[in-house]
């Protein structure tokens, strides 16, 4: 395979909103920058495809509603509470939710339009107006990475599409750079830079039912895990229950729970029994009242009126077809299935969307790498929001762009020839009894659908880490690829990618297992209990994959405090 | 029955034997044609682009002649059919936009109203004199010619499309007794719209479904519009060259291949006007 | 169709670098409401090596655009049949099986400026109201999944004279945003926007239902028209030629728009044209006719037009 070597000041390895946002603010702060994105730029990733801007807006009052200290409904508290489980750093998330205003306006000013009546106030929805969508609820990630991949283009930084991180390379304590396989061209390239950002985002691939894109293999997690750095909260792993079951390929379409656009409608979820047992107006004070809709799912389920993988429905009937078609693209799934939103209900699923933990951060969000920073979901900051995401890619940015002005740049460190030789080993090994990497893939997957879904207790965790170190250990000294040539082979990529996904799903049940309580949307029934007695703490994972280094942190609870010890997971609000 | 007639522009100019040969298809069959003689151009693809509204007020004034005369519009253009049928529907679904633009036609003397039903002349064939009449008149069967119909795009995409539009030529291909022939595929365009502006582009989309119909064996093509018509006979020649194929296949507007099984002379449906003889054809029928 | 019902696909698979492909042939159980990419998927998941890129499948990355039976889809969004044929899609270079080369196309467009350029604004919410927007609204539905330009009968790849409609929608989606300061009528004039021949191909095939000859297409070729040096202006010499003729006036026309060379590179033609009675010297608009056009150029604020 070819190789190339590029050197830049600032490497951004994720290609979605917190990749491009930090991309855009380094090479505005002046720095050289190099950006690698795993799908093709802007359309992979959970903000290609997220549905509408979380931040609060007040159409009551047309203005952004201020992040603290709010007397409107969505307060600091509830934030804390409802988004963070109690988990966030209060600190860091009131220095995240400060942006508000400061995202709003730079957006539109990059060209987003976000979406006005004919009157030009802000379409918002629900009582207190939270949720403005551009253009619409379910393609407001997709206009947003629009925006965001066109102002790439007008200041020309050099990008590499479907390209992948391999590994970051280290020279000493430092990280100094990263190596990157460019799978369309089949090439490797190895970069040097005084810094390096990641935002790879969320590793929902890694359940066979997912929000995500085809690509997350937890290759961000995975490197910089190797490269030293801690993770934290990996086990806090998001549910959904509103997505489509069929078809399969459209399980990341959500039927949102929030308030349609311009109203105060919601979609009803029903049973098996043709019972309603859940909509987002049941809840107010939970925003994105994801975890609470599992709570309620769970007692469907229980009482067997519903399944994980199907048997409840979502109902549109007593919303406006305007409002829905005008305002939502979730009318056009109905309609293309040849139902009727008005009378027809669309069978759901449970899936697994987004992580709030991942790699730990300080607040400016650096690793404790020296040279390695986070910009967006790929960082532990149990906060969520697309407006969370580009404050830290700015911050990341400023402080990668400072670093690389008072460090070196190094050529040397980690060298490519063991990579080159991983690579060449992979195309051309022929293993007894062969198994193609997708199998594999496909394996993990359903593996941790099983075990790890949002029904977890102590045994199936530990079948869940059993399953994953067998599949290390037996299947993949046996993967085959069966095309020599590494243009476009995917089979190479799956090969790749297959390691990295068996660390991050054995590091995300090892601290399932050691969180013995439930809390948010992480739930154990062995432990059933929200337990802020004990557990107003993150779990630090850091060395070895199989036998990582664990520690309990207190949580900074600088502002507010559960007002409980313990509570009933099932019934409690968070 | 009665209909205003609105030519267009090409049906009296360029491919005049679609007027010759309308009328007397229509006189055949005891249609009544009240040609709208001052209604002008109906824009094209061009006005459009340059003054949509300008685009509007052309059609508008032109249904709103037919509504003079308190009758139906009938074309023999897809082109104009379309633009028409598209106006209509603007002006029907937006009130702010129907009020301006009949504001400011009023002004010009031109009363818009209500847009009368428009239909192109096939439909009107097929659908008030119905395809049982039709056969029975048929004097003389085109059995054995193969025939491959090119229905406009405009007919069946695009802002004044209409679904009763699919399949019209193929059934007065059925009529005549000829064999259908299919070779057009919905990919397919004449290029006409583009000919005055880059010819060899043009020539060459139009090349590709007269190469397949020269595969086929085809013995001649219906087209239901004037354009479609001039880019596959006018420049079939130019697309000979960019092919460097020989392609010789008779290019007919429907009315004349239904003219002829209905027995009128070639003389009296402008035959002769073709840059591509018809000979191999009428020399076939007449066998 | 039943579930577990067995279904066919022919693939057609080509190595890199070799040009030519082969088609081979696959059962998959039929699901629920299966789209053509859960069969790929399914195929993927048991070991095929099949090469297809997709993201999302769920109509939102663009990414799964093949031709299906034919016929340009996004797989994720079409339902599976009984029997389908999936190849790439066509007017894109192939890399490996149904895996087509995007870059070329990308890097001819960025010439189209798809951005915006604008001053900045004081603060958030700018002053902006939802009817001022529209004319670029549905084209931010746009996914660049590629199906107009590979269905598109008068683009003939990257190199050639027409940009194809995926071009032309991201261009308009920034030409025709009301904040938007570019005059972009220069690039638009060089762009070959003049060359769509209006076949609305591409609104057929849009999977997201843009209609892209009237909201993009058309409003570019206006720009184009009144570019700087006139070489996109044909829409304007027929305006001009029907607000004299009230009818077209094919010679006047072709003599305008080809010049005398032009009219001399086809005298054959025009000699043909003649002899058939296929052209007048002189337009056949009546004087009541041309007066009523005229007055409606004016209505419609069409002053001169040159």
């Amino acid at each position: 395979m070819a190789t190339i070597t590029h050197d830049t000041d600032v490497l951004i390895i994720g290609g979605s909103a917190g990749g491009m946002y930090a991309a855009i603010n380094a090479f505005d702060m002046g720095a050289k920058v190099m950006l690698i994105s795993k799908a093709l730029l802007g359309r992979g990733g959970c903000s290609a495809t997220f549905g509408y801007i979380g931040g609060t807006y007040s159409s009551k009052k047309n203005r952004v509603a201020p992040p603290l200290d709010s007397t409107e409904d969505k307060s600091f508290h509830d934030k804390i509470k409802y988004y963070g489980h109690y988990l966030a750093d209060q600190e860091f998330a009131k220095k995240a939710w400060s942006y508000n205003e400061t995202f709003y306006h730079r957006m539109e000013e990059m060209g987003l339009y976000i979406r006005r009546t004919d009157d030009g106030d802000v379409v918002t929805s629900g009582g207190f107006g939270y949720g403005p969508i551009s253009p619409k609820l379910g393609t407001t990630g997709k206009g947003i990475m629009d925006v965001l991949r066109s102002q790439l283009f007008t200041r020309r930084v050099p990008i590499l599409e479907e390209s992948t991180g391999v590994t970051l390379i280290r020279s000493g304590e430092r990280v100094t750079g990263a190596i990157i396989y460019d799978y369309m061209k089949g090439t490797l390239i190895q970069i040097h830079a005084k810094a390096v950002i990641l935002a790879c985002g969320h590793v929902n691939w890694l359940w066979d039912r997912n929000t995500a894109t085809r690509e997350q293999a937890g290759n961000g997690l995975a490197m910089a895990y190797r490269a030293g750095a801690e993770l934290a909260g990996i086990e806090m792993v998001w549910w959904h229950i509103a997505d489509v079951a069929y078809p399969k390929a459209w399980m990341r379409s959500h039927m949102y729970p929030n308030p349609i656009p311009m109203t105060s409608e919601v979609v009803e979820f029903y049973n098996s029994d043709g019972e309603m047992f859940y909509h987002g107006n049941m809840y107010r004070g939970a925003q994105p009242s994801y975890y609470i809709s599992c709570k309620y799912l769970t007692r469907q389920i229980q009482a067997g009126k519903a399944r994980a993988d199907g048997g409840y429905f979502a109902y549109f009937g007593k919303i406006d077809p305007y409002n829905l078609r005008e305002y939502s693209t979730v009318g056009s799934y109905l309609e293309k299935l040849g139902l009727d939103p008005q009378k027809d209900m669309i069978e759901c699923a449970m899936t697994s969307h987004q992580q709030r933990g991942g790699v730990a951060v300080d607040h400016d969000m650096a690793t404790r790498v020296e040279g390695l920073y986070i910009a967006g979901s790929l960082a532990a900051d149990f906060v969520t929001g697309i407006i969370t995401v580009a404050w830290e890619a700015e911050t990341a940015a400023r402080s990668a762009v400072e670093f690389a002005r008072r460090n070196p740049r190094l050529a040397r460190g980690t060298t490519i020839r063991g990579i080159e030789k991983k690579f060449s080993d992979l195309l051309s090994a022929v293993p007894r009894s062969p198994i193609a990497p997708s199998v594999v893939k496909e394996r993990i997957r359903q593996l941790m659908g099983k075990e790890m879904g949002y029904f977890k207790d102590g045994e199936k965790i530990a079948r869940a880490i059993a399953g994953l170190r067998e599949i290390r250990r037996d299947l993949v000294p046996r993967m085959q690829i069966r095309s020599k040539n590494p243009v476009a082979n995917y089979e190479l990529l799956d090969a790749v990618d297959v390691p990295d996904m068996l660390d991050v799903a054995e590091l995300i049940s090892i601290a399932s297992l050691k969180r013995t309580e439930s809390r948010g949307a992480f739930y154990r029934s062995d432990y059933p209990i929200v337990d802020n007695k004990n557990w107003l703490k993150n779990i630090y994972l850091s060395g070895d994959v199989s036998e990582p280094t664990v520690k309990l942190r207190d949580v900074n609870l600088k502002y507010v405090r559960p007002a409980d010890e313990t509570a009933d997971f099932l019934t409690s609000e968070y | 029955m009665r209909f205003a007639y609105y030519p267009g522009c090409t049906a009296k100019g360029s491919t005049q034997e679609v007027d010759i040969a309308s009328r007397a298809v229509a006189s055949h069959l005891g249609i009544d044609l009240v040609e709208l003689v001052d209604a002008g151009c109906c824009g094209s693809c061009e006005i459009k682009a340059v003054n949509p509204d300008l685009h509007l007020m052309l059609n508008a004034r032109i249904m709103a002649l037919a509504n003079e005369q308190d009758l139906e519009l009938l074309t023999v253009c897809d082109t104009c059919q379309a633009n028409l049928v598209a106006t209509a529907r603007v002006l029907d679904r937006d009130q702010a936009k129907r009020s301006d633009i009949v504001e400011r036609l009023r002004r010009t003397g031109v009363n818009y109203t209500q847009p009368p039903r428009t239909r192109h002349f096939a439909r009107v064939l097929l659908e008030d004199v119905g395809l049982q009449k039709l056969s029975e008149k048929v004097v003389k069967p085109l059995s054995g010619i193969r025939v491959a119909s090119f229905a406009c795009c405009h007919t069946f995409r695009g802002d004044g499309k209409d679904d009763r539009n699919r399949g019209l030529l193929e059934r007065v291909t059925e009529i005549t007794g000829a064999d259908i022939v299919p070779v057009r595929v919905d990919g397919d365009c004449c290029g006409f719209h583009i000919l005055m502006v880059n010819d060899e582009l043009a020539v060459r989309a139009a090349g590709k479904f007269l190469s397949r119909c020269k595969d086929e064996g085809v013995d001649c093509i219906i087209t239901s519009s004037p354009l479609c018509h001039t880019a596959f006979d006018i420049y079939q020649n130019a697309a000979e060259i960019a092919l460097d194929r020989k392609i010789n296949v008779p290019v007919l507007h429907f009315e004349q291949l239904l003219g002829l099984s209905l027995g009128i002379r070639p003389k009296r449906l402008g035959l002769e006007r073709h840059v591509v003889s018809v000979k191999s054809l009428t020399s076939k029928v007449a066998a | 169709m039943q579930d577990g019902q067995k279904v066919t696909l022919k693939v057609r698979l080509q190595e890199p670098g070799t040009g030519s492909s082969r088609l081979a042939s696959y059962d998959v159980p039929y699901g629920k409401d299966m789209r053509v990419i859960d069969a790929l998927n399914w195929l993927n998941a048991e070991g095929e090596s099949i090469a297809y890129r997709w993201f999302c499948s769920s109509k939102k990355c663009g990414a799964c655009a093949m031709k299906v039976n034919g016929v340009p889809r996004l797989t994720c969004w079409e339902k599976l049949e009984a029997e389908s044929l999936i190849e790439p899609l066509d007017n894109f270079e192939v890399i490996r099986d149904l895996v087509v080369d995007r870059e070329p196309y990308q890097a001819r467009y960025l010439s189209l400026k798809p951005y915006i350029s604008r001053t900045h604004t004081p603060s958030f919410p700018e002053p902006l109201k939802h009817t001022d927007i529209l004319g670029t609204y549905k084209l931010m539905d746009c996914i660049e999944c590629g199906i107009c330009t590979s269905g598109c009968p008068a683009y003939s790849g990257v190199d050639g004279p027409f940009p194809g409609p995926w071009a032309l929608v991201q261009a308009a989606k920034f030409a025709r945003d009301p904040r938007d300061e570019l005059d972009r009528s220069l690039q638009l004039e060089n762009s070959g926007v003049d060359l769509c021949m209006s076949c609305h191909r591409c609104d057929e095939l849009c999977p997201v239902q843009i209609p892209i000859v009237r909201e993009a297409i058309e409003p570019l070729r206006g720009i184009a028209a009144r570019g700087p040096t006139g070489k996109a202006s044909f829409p304007l010499a027929f305006a001009e030629n029907i607000r004299g003729n009230a009818y077209v006036h094919s010679t006047s026309l072709f003599l305008k728009t080809r010049g005398v060379f032009g009219v001399i590179g086809s005298l054959g033609m025009i000699a043909r044209m003649f002899t058939h009675g296929k052209t007048k010297l002189f337009g056949r608009g009546s004087e009541t006719a041309r007066r009523a056009i005229r007055a409606l150029f004016a209505a419609a604020g069409e002053r001169g037009i040159t």
